[in-house]
């Protein structure tokens, strides 16, 4: 569905992404895990064209994007949630969904626009429609966000880092939404996550970056039996693993 | 009682004018980051191009509107498009004096083409007929300048907070990366806060000269002015630009009508932009903000 073959990112002269090559089928949930610098947000950027000081192939269902601009990639139906969620914080909670709809409105009037699937989604946003998205809590804004960027109907939805400054029990029902949205609605999902085990308990393949590198890649299951990367990104109960 | 009444009828006359000014500033300072120092030249090209068209030409007044309104739109594109774009990945400053550089130039090329007389005039729709209210005078033009100000800004209201377009220009403004994330044509929005503040400052232009006269220089007076007023009622929303025009308008009319007063004539009417300047350098210092600002983001 999206192949992406030998990708080099640069941010200014230095190279964040060094020939990755990656892909997603359909239906399906990866994770690329890796530490902070690895180069996995700016993969993501370069993705949804962002970053245009790129070097390679993305090739989205037989069409090269690298080329596009970023409106073009989410009418063809790549979004993005990004770091930090990046909501408009000023604006209500129903302006910040409409305005994931932008590209459809091409085609379709805004009368005809519904934000019901995301309410039965996120039910709480529905009592919050009217209010400012900014006051709203931390897992509140990354609702939004995420319904923001289902607006446009993707076919693959990114997300870079869903979990940051969220509660432990919040974390896991975004998780599990996120879980039934691809089996509803069948689209894929490539998923960036420090908590790393959890990503890789939710996906059924992962890659491993390092420095701009992929430096292993495999089911998800392998990799959470791997001792080496269990080592490196799971971190908890490292301990038990290493001295068996 | 009638001199406070007659000062705050000038003041709000001049205060909308004002207010025009500086949401032509803020549209294009939320959208783009960038303070457009060629914003005063919008007026003064507006009203030019009214004085030359109407005045000279002796064209017909709807038509010399429509033209002026035009021409002046095109000159906020070809500003975006020949400044602005080309830099867009440079940093702000380097935008900001493209803008000055941009508004000597549009000031050199207005002395070849216009007049160099000072306070040039067109006729307007009306007479000076004066009405009084409770011993003030109000003139018809001043009355016409209040009230297409309010329409302009209830339409403008209504553009950014109603209509998808707007909205989706409020989005740039308040975050950049997550509005080309989203699908939004960010050039776009851009080109438009361009062509709108271009929009506002002509008609500014347009219906300020029957009153106070409009000459090739004074693109800069207005500019200062109308920059004051943003920077008191704070840059960074649409309300606040208008309060700071009403605002920067009454306090001029007060300065100007009391001023002699209360200083036993030692201040005269003349110290006004004085007083104006300083105030403006301490809100610049204390708070740039403007008075209307307020944090409300939760992180």
């Amino acid at each position: 569905m999206l192949k992406i073959k030998n990708l080099s990112v640069k941010h200014g002269q230095i190279e964040a992404v060094k020939g990755v090559s990656l892909h997603i089928n359909p239906k399906e949930i990866i994770t690329l895990i890796g530490s902070n610098g690895a180069g996995k947000t700016s993969l993501l950027e370069a993705i949804v064209g962002l970053n245009k000081n790129i070097d390679g192939e993305i090739n989205f269902n037989g069409t090269d994007i690298i080329k596009l601009n970023s409106d073009q990639i989410v009418n063809l139906g790549i979004s993005l949630v990004p770091e930090g969620r990046q909501i408009f914080s000023k604006m209500t909670v129903s302006d910040n969904l409409l305005l994931g709809a932008y590209p459809r409105l091409k085609k379709e009037k805004v009368s005809s626009i519904s934000f019901d699937f995301i309410y039965t989604l996120f039910p709480i946003l529905k009592e919050k429609t009217k209010l400012l998205a900014g006051t709203l809590s931390g897992g509140q804004q990354q609702m939004v966000a995420i319904g923001r960027a289902l607006m446009a109907k993707p076919k693959i939805l990114l997300l870079d880092e869903p979990s940051t400054g969220l509660a432990p029990l919040v974390i896991k029902d975004i998780f599990k939404i996120l879980f039934n949205l691809k089996e509803q609605l069948g689209i894929s999902i490539i998923l960036v996550e420090q908590n790393a085990r959890l990503a890789l308990e939710y996906s059924t393949r992962g890659y491993v970056i390092e420095t701009g590198f992929i430096v292993s890649e495999g089911d998800s299951k392998d990799l959470l039996s791997d001792n080496n990367i269990v080592r490196a990104y799971l971190g908890k109960n490292y301990k038990e693993v290493t001295d068996k | 009682m009638s001199d406070f009444l007659q000062y705050c009828l000038t003041g709000i006359s001049v205060g909308m004018i004002y207010a025009l000014i500086a949401s032509g500033f803020s549209l294009i300072y939320r959208v783009t980051n960038v303070i457009n120092f060629a914003q005063g030249e919008f007026i003064m090209l507006g009203g030019m191009l009214m004085i030359l068209f109407n005045h000279f030409l002796k064209w017909n007044i709807f038509l010399s509107v429509i033209l002026v309104l035009i021409i002046v739109v095109l000159v906020a594109f070809l500003l975006e498009e020949l400044t602005l774009k080309p830099f867009k990945n440079d940093d702000v400053l380097i935008k900001i004096i493209f803008t000055i550089g941009a508004s000597i130039l549009i000031r050199g090329i207005s002395m070849v083409v216009f007049w160099k007389e000072p306070g040039l005039r067109y006729e307007s729709f009306f007479t000076d007929q004066n009405f009084k209210i409770l011993g003030a005078s109000i003139t018809l033009q001043d009355i016409f300048i209040i009230s297409v100000s309010i329409i302009i800004f209830v339409l403008l209201f209504i553009f950014m907070e109603k209509t998808i377009t707007g909205k989706a220009m409020r989005a740039t403004a308040i975050n950049l990366k997550a509005s080309k994330i989203i699908g939004i044509n960010v050039n776009l929005t851009l080109k438009l806060s361009f062509i709108l503040s271009g929009l506002l400052g002509a008609i500014a232009g347009i219906i300020i000269t029957p009153k106070l006269g409009m000459s090739y220089d004074s693109g800069i007076f207005w500019g200062i002015k109308g920059f004051t007023a943003a920077i008191l009622g704070g840059l960074d929303s649409g309300v606040s630009v208008i309060f700071g025009g009403l605002l920067l308008g009454l306090l001029e009319a007060f300065i100007t009508g009391y001023g002699a007063n209360i200083s036993f004539g030692l201040f005269k009417s003349e110290y006004r932009d004085v007083v104006i300047c300083a105030i403006l350098i301490i809100f610049l210092i204390l708070k740039p903000n403007g008075i209307l600002s307020k944090r409300s983001d939760r992180v």
